[in-house]
């Protein structure tokens, strides 16, 4: 288009300088054969220099080509202007019978733009005086004549200028239309370039879910072409289904549960059949409502990406993680079976020392084994697959039994175990009656909290004794177990809770540990809505405390 | 003296259960997969099955099935030893008829020794 519009105004350029060139050849050539009285007329000379003047022109302009096209065309313009007059004052000026013609040109020009008209009224008018004062005298003698033609021009004048007014207001309304539109394309374009350039795979549909967006990392993913696809209900081009293999579009669709809740939804769960390979196509995507400008729902878009590679490095990974454990569980089994055969059967000899290392070699085997139960639980942690079975029991019969078990214990260790009678329940001082003090919590998983716990506490404790007591308040119970062990500083308070974190010094060395306990039971405890925390003071003892939701009757 | 069945694929595991059985007094026969099982199982008719899951050939959960539905082992005490630990595994062990269900990193041999008593005197 440019390309076209640039020859155009080429080709105006050089047909304008030819005929520059031919009325300065044509001038000279008259005036050297002849002796012709037209010459003057000063209109043919003032033409012959204007030519001259154009023919230069020719050059200069092409030097600014690129520039100002425009002024190009307003040059011609102006050149078919000036001609015209001259030949009009070539045949007789007012009295030539091709005088009319400069009406058509004021009007003209007025219709290019007002300035242009301007220019021309004032060239006419101007003409017209000096034509009567100078060349023909007649406007001594007849000024009548020239006062009626001065008047129309002025009356076709004020014509033309109401007339370029209107035209401009409507070319002024074209030029910001068409500058809107060139916009408006401009950030349509820019949006597809965005979209085309997402390396995640990007779709959207309309109210029908009929998809009305397919970007190309999309179109990629599904190997479906994009004029294909759209228009298609999305479940077409892409069926999903989840990990139980179930079909996901009729049921459980993603973008029907944007339009219910008018909220954001991730999906992690979902697959589908590339068109070609037939390959599945793992996926994780993420599906946001899109409303039009009244904030009614007009859509839904979907941004999705490939995660085939990164489930199945996740599977391998969690079935090496069982796998292993597995494998490391047996040995373990069969070492400690074996022990139990020889302490606990009765079918061999075994004197005192080697009981008693036995026993320590079976012992160590259990927190072996307890090691690996607890690489086990974190994976699950991780993971989010902590199974739970919520129930409403009560805690104080929980840490009761826990209590129990541990009672033989703490007495092989010299040491009192206690739970602090909290019988008679208040709240905020006040005694509650018919209250229910349950908790709301899985209760297995909150025994292997208060064990892990109870079980440090003795394990820490070498004199004095360890009490369990309970308090309540509105929303949790709490659950306070102190002991008059060695303590710890606050540095390691702090850490306490944290994966693998393990107290350095010799004395905790000693007594040995994963480094996960803690960091289970803080899981735990959180899982459920609960808070963990400790105060200690070195030498004097430390207090754990966590807290436990109440169940709401 | 009761009859126990030992249904382990791990040839140690094997033999410490069945050492530790015959030390208590039981009379141990075993099997090393799911298909012995079930043929050794209607055969000797033991008074307790100790039964695997993860085993070659045909799973424990199958053999559990297949034994409920034989008229010579319908009876005959069950109690699944599995590595298996998932809530849904345990439920699916016991909706197939098991009397009980022991997870191998939970217990230690003298419990099993324990369970199994209880279960037989039951």
């Amino acid at each position: 288009m440019e390309g076209n519009l640039e020859k155009y105004y080429k080709s105006i350029r050089i047909w304008l300088t030819a005929f520059h060139l031919s009325v300065i050849i044509a001038y000279g050539l008259i005036l050297f054969f002849t002796d012709w009285e037209i010459l003057r007329y000063a209109g043919f000379r003032i033409a012959a220099i204007y030519g001259l003047f154009g023919f230069i022109g020719y050059f200069i302009l092409n030097k600014w080509e690129e520039k100002m096209p425009k002024d190009i065309f307003e040059l011609t313009f102006l050149s078919v202007f000036v001609y015209i007059f001259f030949i009009v004052d070539f045949f007789g000026g007012p009295d030539s019978f091709l005088f009319p013609i400069l009406y058509v040109v004021l009007i003209s020009c007025y219709y290019y733009h007002k300035l242009w008209g301007y220019i021309a009224s004032a060239f006419c008018i101007g003409y017209l005086i000096l034509h009567g004062a100078i060349i023909s005298t007649e406007l001594i003698s007849n000024p009548g004549k020239y006062l009626g033609l001065v008047v129309s021009f002025l009356l076709v004048s004020v014509a033309g200028y109401i007339m370029s007014k209107k035209t401009s207001e409507i070319s002024n309304k074209n030029e910001s239309l068409t500058e809107l539109a060139s916009k408006v394309t401009a950030e349509k374009s820019q949006d597809e370039a965005v979209l085309t350039a997402i390396a995640d795979g990007v779709y959207a549909v309309d109210m029908d879910r009929n998809l009305v967006l397919l970007n190309k990392a999309a179109t990629g993913l599904t190997n479906w072409e994009e004029k294909d696809a759209l228009g298609l209900k999305c479940s077409t081009v892409m069926k999903l289904i989840n990990d139980g293999d179930v079909s996901v579009c009729e049921k459980d669709c993603p973008a029907m549960a944007v339009w219910n809740t008018g909220e954001p939804v991730f999906r992690a769960d979902t697959c589908f059949v590339n068109k070609k390979s037939k390959k599945r196509i793992q996926l994780s995507s993420s599906y946001a409502p899109i409303k039009d400008f009244q904030g009614n729902m007009s859509g839904a878009i979907c941004v999705f990406r490939d995660i085939t590679k990164e489930k199945e490095v996740e599977r391998l990974r969690n079935e090496f993680v069982s796998t292993a454990s597995h494998e490391l569980r047996t040995p373990i089994t069969a070492t400690e079976g074996y022990i139990s055969i020889v302490t606990d059967s009765g079918m061999c000899k075994v004197d005192g020392k080697s009981k008693e290392y036995l026993g320590k070699a079976k012992n160590t085997l259990l927190s072996m084994s307890k090691l690996i139960q607890n690489l086990l639980a974190v994976t699950k942690i991780e993971e989010g697959k902590l199974e739970t079975n919520i129930t409403s029991f009560s805690i104080h019969d929980l840490v009761k039994e826990v209590i129990d078990v541990f009672l033989k214990k703490s007495q092989d260790k010299n040491i009192s175990l206690e739970i602090v009678d909290s019988k008679d329940l208040t709240l905020k001082g006040k005694k509650v009656v018919g209250r229910s003090l349950n908790v709301k919590a899985d209760m297995e998983m909150l025994r292997e909290v208060i064990n892990n716990l109870v079980e440090n506490a003795i394990k820490f404790t070498e004199k004095g004794g360890v009490s369990v007591s309970i308090d309540y308040d509105e929303e949790f119970a709490t659950v306070n177990i102190s002991d008059t062990g060695m303590g710890m500083q606050k540095d390691a308070q702090k850490h306490l809770f944290e994966k693998f974190y393990r107290i350095d010094n010799t004395a905790t060395r000693e007594v040995g540990g994963t480094g996960l306990g803690l960091y289970i039971t803080r899981s735990i405890v959180e899982t459920f809505g609960g808070r963990i925390w400790v105060e200690s003071i070195v030498g004097k003892g430390s207090t754990f405390h966590f807290t436990v939701p109440l169940t709401l009757d | 003296m009761s009859k126990i069945m030992i249904v382990e694929d791990d040839p140690t595991l094997r033999d410490i259960y069945t050492t530790r059985f015959t030390a208590e007094g039981y009379t141990v026969i075993s099997a090393s997969d799911g298909e012995a099982a079930l043929s050794i199982a209607v055969k000797e008719q033991p008074n307790l099955i100790l039964l695997d899951i993860m085993m070659p050939k045909i799973s424990g959960f199958d053999v559990l099935d297949i034994l409920r539905a034989t008229p010579e082992t319908k009876e005959t005490k069950i109690i699944v030893m599995s590595a298996l630990s998932q809530t849904a595994d345990i439920e699916k062990g016991k909706s197939l008829g098991a009397n009980a269900y022991l997870v191998k990193s939970q217990v230690t041999l003298t419990e099993v020794v324990e369970k199994v008593k209880a279960v037989i005197a039951s």
